[in-house]
């Protein structure tokens, strides 16, 4: 019995062991918030968006203007400046803002410079290579009424192992017409980070 | 007696035991255990011979180093790619082909080794249990690279030179933000550990392209309070940004001291001037070499011989970048010495390296005189060889780093035409064109440049 135990014992050990050293993948749910490292992550650019977008359709910019047009605002995305401490890929909660922005059909988003340049070129093909009753012709394209410009700023507390990150994001929506600035929201993150000062 | 001594000494009754309980037996027989101890131990040489070639990889790799200057950045990255690092030496081997790669041209692949390389540093600052076991009884090459403290400052100083290269002004600066917050890490109350005046000046220049100017004057400041304290003569590079900023901004007390120091007024440009700003590279820094000092130890009554790394004597000269502009010469000047920064950093990690040596070196001792004590004649030849061999000095080092780190500005006129400039080779005046930034009514102009690129394409 002693002596099956022991088997049963080494056998266990050796699986365990095994198990520990190879690579596991695990499904977890998009929204679900896992914080590695401190820094950075898909759960700020999310709950930055949400905030963002819950506060741009709460202001009166858009009802205002839709009354004095006639129309929905068209907004186009100007320069979201990282000028934070970690290279930090804005287009995330950018293109979230904007697809909950169209969405709520309050907003047109018109596309951004560089986006326009590929189109043009698809329409000068167009001319060329398509059936004149598909064609779209030059010169149609709907102007912006705003753009949305912002910058993510950080400040970096750290002592020892510990840090304190406070992220602080700004975003302005500014009228092509007369450069008032319509909307200014701000969110504002803040991390307590405590690194081990021992490893295996 | 510590546990990890008792262990390296194999104390006969504990490892008997220990084997009786692997081999599920009660009792074994004394010519059994000694038979078992025996194989142990020839196991525990066998290790010790297969640890020694654990320092192969670093080996090749300062080899590559060496050649570097004759065979240019191309070959040397081909080289270096044959070569599989271990696990432990990862960040020193990413850190070597990250700067390769930016030789080569291949900024997107130099940021990628240098990001992961900056990442594996950062994690291994927390102080590894295995790690110290394996460099109290084997030798140091079991601790994971995580460099220098001045190497994990230059870092940025590579990435966020390759961002300005790629037209990304924001990446650079992430990078600078990143550097001070490192520089604050490693920093020393008695000492300039990691503070580097090249990092410093680069982040004034990355400020002040962004029309930060306050944040640049703080840079340049820190640049020029890091070059007194060490004594250097302050480059034309810096004495400009001081003039230029602290006049641009009104802090007129300050400005006054600078033309009372630097004996001139701030050389501002007219509108449609352009500013190069030049980063230069130059030669290749020394690798660390071995030496093994026989010690007597009182103690044991015996000579222990100990294995440490040191720079060998090296009779480097900067040689300057010599640009010709509109027939006047310019030159870039030394901003940061690296060789000597190396060296202060061994030196500053020397006493621990030795105190782990000699702590290392008993050990071995003793497991050897165990060996001796059960008058196994063989065993303990055997184990004493495996022991020198095992016992090598860490020869580790960021060793694909230019020599100096230079710098220049240089005021062009708007009527000097660019393209009849003479660029150094490997550059051109349409590559420059890339790294315009516009600065108000003027712009800069920013040139990365090597002397080890410049040999390269000069051969090509």
């Amino acid at each position: 019995m002693i002596e099956m135990l022991k088997r049963g014992s080494v056998a266990l050990l050796v699986t365990v062991l095994l198990t520990a050293c190879g690579t596991t993948v695990k499904r977890i749910d998009a929204n679900e918030t896992v914080d590695l490292s401190g820094a950075w992550n898909d759960s700020d650019s999310r709950m930055v968006a949400e905030e963002m977008i819950q506060d741009a359709l709460s202001r009166p910019w858009i009802s205002q203007f839709s009354a004095k047009s006639g129309h929905v605002p068209a907004v186009i995305v100007g320069t979201v400046r990282n000028l934070s401490h970690e290279h930090i890929n804005v287009n995330t909660f950018v293109a979230d803002m904007s697809r909950a922005l169209v969405n709520s059909g309050m907003v047109d988003f018109v596309a951004s410079s560089q986006e326009r340049n590929e189109i043009r070129e698809e329409r000068k093909d167009q001319d060329l290579n398509a059936a004149e009753n598909t064609r779209n012709a030059a010169g149609q394209e709907r102007g912006a009424d705003f753009m949305l410009k912002g910058e993510i700023n950080t400040i970096i507390d750290a002592e020892s192992n510990e840090q304190v990150r406070y992220y602080q994001v700004d975003l302005t929506m500014v009228s092509l017409a007369d450069n008032r600035k319509v909307w200014l929201g701000q969110k504002k993150i803040k991390k307590f980070v405590k690194n081990s000062k021992l490893r295996y | 007696m510590p546990a990890g001594i008792r262990l390296a000494m194999f104390d006969r009754q504990t490892v008997g035991t220990w084997l009786a309980h692997m081999l599920e037996r009660q009792t074994m027989t004394s010519s059994e255990l000694s038979l078992r101890i025996s194989i142990l131990r020839t196991l525990l040489v066998l290790c010790c011979l297969m640890l020694g070639a654990c320092a192969l990889g670093p080996r090749q790799v300062s080899a590559v180093a060496h050649q570097l200057p004759t065979i240019g950045a191309e070959r040397a990255l081909l080289a270096l790619q044959k070569i599989e690092p271990k696990q432990q030496d990862l960040a020193q081997y990413l850190l070597d082909a990250g700067v390769l790669k930016q030789l080569n041209g291949d900024l997107a692949g130099s940021n990628a080794d240098l990001q992961t390389a900056k990442g594996i540093m950062a994690s291994l600052q927390a102080a590894s249990v295995s790690e110290n076991l394996g460099a109290l009884t084997v030798n140091e090459t079991f601790r994971s690279y995580a460099g220098s403290p001045s190497e994990r400052v230059l870092v940025h100083y590579l990435l966020a030179l390759n961002y300005l290269q790629l037209g990304d002004l924001d990446g650079a600066r992430v990078e600078m933000l990143q550097a001070d917050v490192t520089m604050k890490a490693v920093a020393d109350t008695d000492s300039l550990r990691g503070q580097l005046a090249s990092v410093n000046f680069l982040s004034g220049v990355v400020y002040e392209l962004n029309d930060e100017f306050d944040n640049a004057m703080i840079s340049y400041r820190r640049a020029l309070g890091i070059m007194d304290a060490r004594q250097q003569p302050i480059p034309v590079a810096l004495q400009d940004s001081l003039l230029q900023i602290s006049q641009r901004q009104g802090m007129l007390d300050e400005y006054q001291q600078y033309t009372k120091r630097f004996s001139r007024q701030a050389r501002l440009l007219q509108p449609g001037d352009r500013e190069l700003l030049v980063f230069y590279a130059d030669g290749n820094v020394t690798s660390k070499q071995q030496h093994t000092i026989p010690i007597f130890s009182p103690q044991h009554r015996a000579y222990i011989s100990l294995a440490l790394p040191y720079y060998p004597a090296n009779n480097y000269r900067p040689r300057p970048l010599i640009l010709s502009l509109a027939g006047q010469s310019y030159y870039t000047e030394v901003i940061e010495n690296i060789e000597q920064l190396a060296r202060k950093d061994l030196a500053d990690q020397l006493p621990v390296i030795t105190a782990t040596t000699l702590a290392r070196a008993a050990i071995k001792y003793q497991a050897v005189r165990a060996a001796q004590n059960d008058n196994n004649g063989l065993n303990a030849m055997l184990l004493n060889i495996g022991m020198l061999i095992s016992e090598q000095a860490d020869l580790r080092s960021w060793n694909i780093l230019p020599s100096s780190l230079q710098v220049a500005r240089i005021p062009i006129a708007a009527d000097v035409d660019l393209s009849q400039v003479a660029w150094p080779a490997g550059r051109s005046v349409v590559s420059l064109a890339d790294f315009v930034f516009n600065r108000g009514r003027n712009k800069a102009l920013v040139l990365v440049s090597s002397n080890l690129e410049r040999e390269v394409s000069q051969s090509k």
